[in-house]
């Protein structure tokens, strides 16, 4: 109302600086060298097993590491683009500012694909199994549960649709992202239409396929376990880490100067209610989860949380809620909060550390599993494998997927402008005012 | 004002004035009750008479004058009370969640939403109530040493949850419509002259209009749909773990929270539509709940619609996935078994018919809206039939298997209870403004700066197409 | 005490901008509907309603906390389809809903009463029609105040009318 409605719209480049690319050059290889460091170091002896069981261990836990890294990254990069979709066809102004930063992000999925792709076809198709239970040898056959889901669960199967998903998600996103580029040049309403119309169809699309996606990497890691709600609950995990990760890297620009005049403290609050508020719908999602299953108490059901909840992983199950809900709710409560870097750079931390313990959470149990001959006494043909907690590889990973998530993002952030000059809903978000 | 690109269609049409604004949401108000308003008023208090009787009755008679049976002991009533909770969802919906995300189009719609909201909830009551059986117990699930012993209610059981869920979001969605509600009987309240002065002056509480005070009340909105948002969140959840904290097959699945929540938002919003199409037009509101404001409500009723499906999919497939045999003859049995029609009215209705707002047709045409509006509500009582009767009527022995057939009373008290709604909802038109006039005041563009900034962005984006 | 009247939240915005920057006493601006950062310009200070609103959330949680376990654990244990007397998991929707509950009702009920407001209050409304379409700047008169120059910038600001008016609020 003060009429502030006159707005500097110029060209602003994103100078993706040395440092920061040695930055990700050092995450990468340094996260490599632990992993390998990880890798060679990690002989378990764990009570009880033989030594062919301890020796399988390993290469389960290297190809697990790599896959729950790869699918945290992917799922962010995918809800990335997601949220663009998603803004788009809501005819969201607010967003336009930091668009940029979600499209760069986005064009991290094909890589990510390829990764989870890659280990998931090792590990079904080279070390026959790996780390999923279904995937060994006779497994299939022997356990008369599982032998009900060889419709589903079967290798050509699995490896097809998984590959034809992620390929049709990476399409869209690299659509959307030309778009948005194309806009750059020559502006009007063409591309804005484009876009709109592709973003209907992605999400219709994307509605359907990341259900199965979801179930085929982490849920069928637990075989004989079944959630309808999982997938909703594995989008939550990916769309506030996407958030986060969006509210983050505004930060970053911003403390170093770009976006100024652009993108101001009500696009951090903005964010910062979309963090908070999602992290209140993951809890949500967790709790609709965990209580229907703790409350009817079968027995096929709470075998998931048993070794989650009361084994070896206790430390990694609450400090999951501290993580994901506490710490947001209680400090983005605040107005202020939202718009202080420090605090909001603490929280995300905090919300990013606290979402990749959660997909830790969700595939190392079962991939560490040992499978075994279904006799009377073990009808499910596992064997349980306690807690190697959070080691060298897990951690290296991590360092590599992120390095190359960095990389990758502020590389495709410093080829266009750094936000969509021409869209007609700029003004809109440069004059936006959250209004509290 | 925070600006708005000029892409956008405009949210109130026919350049209206902040008078005009005033004098065309009162008209109804301030002026004798029309023609059409007596003949609905009439028609719904016939109808609500006969809701009156079949309750009655079954209140005399007791719940022997159901159709229910041993094996089929929950049918009718708790399918209505989950529908009629399930209607009550858009309201809050709308004016919370929308407000979250800033939906300026939600303006002149929450009102009569939030209205819907509180009487669909009154109609739930109302068969928690007569299910109960015995009214007049009816304070036992409350937290009370039962009897005034000291035995406690089982905070354990679901249904005990529902008493708090139910009775918190009634009481706070009353709080955050008469919140709305408050500036704009004052505006009542400065037009009106004798007996309704001072009806009016007394619910506006002093109302002033003084910055202070709406700088507070903007405060207070903004917290209250903030703790709304999860509060209907939370309500249709604890109502789907009624049943899905038991073993029930076909219950005991924990998607239902969520599924639930879109299924109540997609009913909500077609019984929104339904309302408003009829009542833009009655109440001559066209210039406020424009073509846009349907065609937004016809792209969330389809999303949502969608959403369902996805969730009825998602348990059909995961009970085949898990290789639970009970899991897989409840679907069956749901799809094929003596109930199938009701299934696939479900899938038709639910899935399928809103389909077709993906044409722009569709969303245009306001009969076909109408038209839609219906099915969408039969459908999703189709959906809370399915859930119940399908998953009881079958039973764990096969000797105890059986089928429900509802009587007389129970559909009586079903179109009753439509009667309720109504009546109440007529009313409310009669003797309260149905949009929310201060709200819609401030997405008017304001006259004097309004055409010269049109221009200059016009200009922006013209300069930007030629640039190519 | 002298009355700007107008008919245009845009011109009021400015008006009340000139004349806080010129130094008068604006008391109030009374308008139709909430003028978007009008609050920031007369120097409203930040309402603590939320800061009260947490702590009403605070006590519906210990309270709903606090039946439970009473009631459940410590007062009679049940064994029902043997559940844990103390059984946590379950306590989360009620606790939820009260937390909810009271702080809706105490953060409203405190709104009342920094407003004064209450069923039944007869108010000294500035302008009846400020609840349709017109919107009122008050300011405070006091001995030093120029009066002449604070109509003339009520009227060069595009006021619809000025007056007086003697009872204070």
């Amino acid at each position: 109302m003060a009429h502030a409605t006159t707005v500097q719209i110029r060209e602003e480049k994103f100078i993706f600086s040395d440092k920061a690319k040695r930055l990700a050059f050092i995450l990468m290889g340094a996260g490599l060298l632990l992993a390998l460091i990880g890798y060679f170091t990690y002989h378990p002896q764990v009570e009880g097993f033989t030594d062919e069981q301890n020796h399988h261990l390993p290469i389960k836990r290297l190809l697990a590491s790599i896959l729950f890294n790869g699918y945290f990254f992917f799922i962010i990069a995918t809800c990335a683009a997601v949220f663009l979709a998603i803004s788009q066809v809501a005819n969201a102004g607010w967003y336009v500012a930091i668009r940029r930063i979600p499209e760069a992000m986005s064009s991290f999925m094909p890589i990510g694909a390829i990764v989870v792709f890659g280990v998931v076809f090792l590990s079904l198709v080279v070390f026959h199994g790996g780390i999923y239970h279904w995937g060994h040898d006779g497994v299939m056959e022997a356990d008369p549960l599982l032998a009900k889901k060889t419709w589903y669960l079967n290798k050509p199967f699995f490896l097809i649709r998984l590959a034809v998903f992620t390929a049709f998600w990476t399409w869209c996103a690299t659509m959307i992202r030309k778009y948005s580029q194309n806009e750059d040049q020559i502006g009007g309403l063409t591309n804005f239409d484009k876009t709109f119309k592709l973003s209907a169809a992605f999400l219709v699309v994307f509605g359907f396929t990341f259900s199965m996606f979801a179930w085929d990497i982490t849920m069928s890691v637990d075989a004989h376990w079944y959630s309808t709600i999982f997938t909703i609950y594995n989008f939550a995990t990916g769309w506030v880490s996407a958030l986060t990760v969006i509210y983050l890297i505004t930060w970053y620009l911003r403390s170093n100067g770009y976006l100024d005049g652009i993108a101001s403290d009500e696009h951090m609050h903005d964010l910062g209610k979309f963090m908070f508020a999602f992290s209140v719908f993951w809890t949500y999602m967790w709790t609709a989860q965990f209580l229907l299953i703790w409350y009817a108490n079968i027995p096929e059901e709470v075998a998931y949380y048993k070794p989650r909840m009361f084994g070896s992983y206790k430390f990694f199950f609450y400090i999951n809620i501290v993580l994901n809900f506490v710490v947001p709710f209680f400090i983005f409560m605040r107005r202020g909060a939202k718009r202080s870097r420090q605090v909001g750079v603490f929280v995300g931390t905090c919300i990013l550390i606290g979402h990749w313990n959660d997909v830790f959470l969700m595939v190392m149990p079962g991939a560490m599993n040992l499978a075994a001959a279904v006799t009377g006494d073990n009808p499910t043909g596992i064997i349980e494998t306690p807690s190697q907690g959070i080691g060298l590889m897990e951690i290296g990973f991590l360092g590599v997927f992120a390095g190359l998530f960095l990389y990758i993002t502020l590389n495709a952030l410093s080829k266009a402008n750094l936000y969509p000059t021409k869209h007609p809903f700029l003004k809109e978000s440069i004059l936006h005012d959250t209004g509290v | 004002m925070s600006y708005e690109s000029p892409i956008r269609e405009p949210l109130v049409t026919g350049g209206k004035t902040y008078a005009d604004v005033t004098r065309d949401i009162l008209r109804p108000l301030e002026n004798n009750a029309s023609k059409s308003w007596w003949i609905g008023f009439s028609v719904s208090a016939v109808v609500l008479a006969i809701w009156i009787a079949a309750t009655t009755w079954t209140m005399l008679e007791g719940i022997g004058a159901w159709g229910l049976n041993k094996t089929v002991g929950w049918a009718f009533d708790i399918t209505n009370f989950v529908f009629w909770v399930g209607i009550g969802h858009a309201g809050t919906l709308i004016s919370a969640v929308l407000l979250l995300f800033r939906q300026k189009w939600r303006m002149s719609i929450n009102r009569s939403a939030e209205a819907m909201t509180i009487f669909a909830v009154i109609c739930a009551a109302s068969f928690i109530l007569s299910h109960m059986g015995r009214p007049w117990v009816a304070y036992w699930p409350i937290p009370l040493p039962n009897a005034f012993g000291t035995l406690w209610v089982n905070f354990n059981s679901p249904l005990v949850w529902d008493v708090f869920a139910i009775s918190t979001y009634f009481s706070v969605s009353l709080v955050f419509w008469y919140i709305g509600l408050i500036p704009d009987i004052a505006t009542v309240r400065d037009r009106a002259e004798g007996l309704r002065k001072f009806i009016y002056n007394f619910f506006s509480m002093g109302w002033n209009g003084s910055t202070r005070t709406w700088h507070r009340y903007e405060m207070i909105s903004l917290i209250l749909a903030g703790i709304s948002t999860p509060l209907v969140l939370s309500v249709h959840s604890i109502v789907s773990m009624d049943f899905a904290t038991s073993l029930v097959p076909g219950w005991h699945t924990t998607i239902f929270p969520p599924y639930f929540v879109a299924g109540a938002i997609f009913s909500g919003f077609g019984m929104v539509l339904t309302l408003l199409v009829i009542g833009r037009v009655v109440l001559k509101q066209e210039n406020y709940i424009t073509m846009g404001h349907l065609d937004a409500m016809c792209r969330i009723v389809m999303l949502t619609g969608t959403m369902v499906g996805l969730a009825y999919i998602t348990e059909f497939f995961v009970a085949a996935y898990s290789g639970v045999e009970y899991e897989q003859y409840a679907f069956i049995n749901r799809a094929s078994g003596p109930y199938w029609w009701s299934y696939w009215i479900m899938m038709t209705c639910n899935l399928i018919a809103p389909q077709v707002f993906w044409t722009k047709w569709a969303r245009s045409t306001p009969w076909f809206i109408f038209l839609m509006s219906i099915i969408v509500n039969i459908g999703m009582w189709f959906e809370r039939f399915v859930i119940i009767v399908t998953s009881l009527h079958r039973d764990f022995i096969p000797s105890s298997w059986t089928m429900y057939t509802p009587t007389i009373t129970e559909f009586a008290i079903l179109i009753g209870s439509f009667g309720l709604f109504f009546t109440l909802y007529f009313l409310f038109c009669k003797y309260l403004p149905t949009i929310n006039m201060a709200e819609v005041k401030s997405i008017i563009p304001t006259h004097a700066h309004d055409e010269h900034h049109q221009e200059a962005d016009h200009s922006t984006i013209e300069k930007g197409a030629a640039h190519g | 005490m002298m009355l700007g009247v107008y008919d245009n939240p845009d011109t009021v915005f400015s008006v009340t901008e000139n004349l806080v920057k010129a130094g008068y006493d604006v008391h109030d601006v009374y308008t139709p509907f909430a003028v978007h950062n009008l609050d920031k310009v007369i120097g409203v200070k930040r309402t603590r309603l939320s800061i009260a609103a947490f702590c009403f959330a605070m006590t519906g949680l210990v309270s709903a906390i606090a039946l439970q376990t009473y009631a459940s654990y410590f007062d009679w244990q049940m064994n029902i389809g043997g559940k844990p007397s103390l059984h946590i998991p379950t306590y989360i929707p009620i606790t939820f809903e009260l937390s909810i509950l009271f702080t809706a009702f105490g953060m409203v009920g405190c709104f009342f009463i920094v407003n004064r407001m209450f069923w039944g209050r007869n108010t000294d409304i500035i302008d009846l029609r400020v609840t349709d379409d017109r919107f009122v700047i008050a300011v405070n008169i006091h001995s030093k105040t120029d009066v002449k120059a604070l109509e003339q910038t009520f009227v060069s600001g595009g006021a619809i009318e000025v007056r007086e008016r003697a009872k204070d609020l």
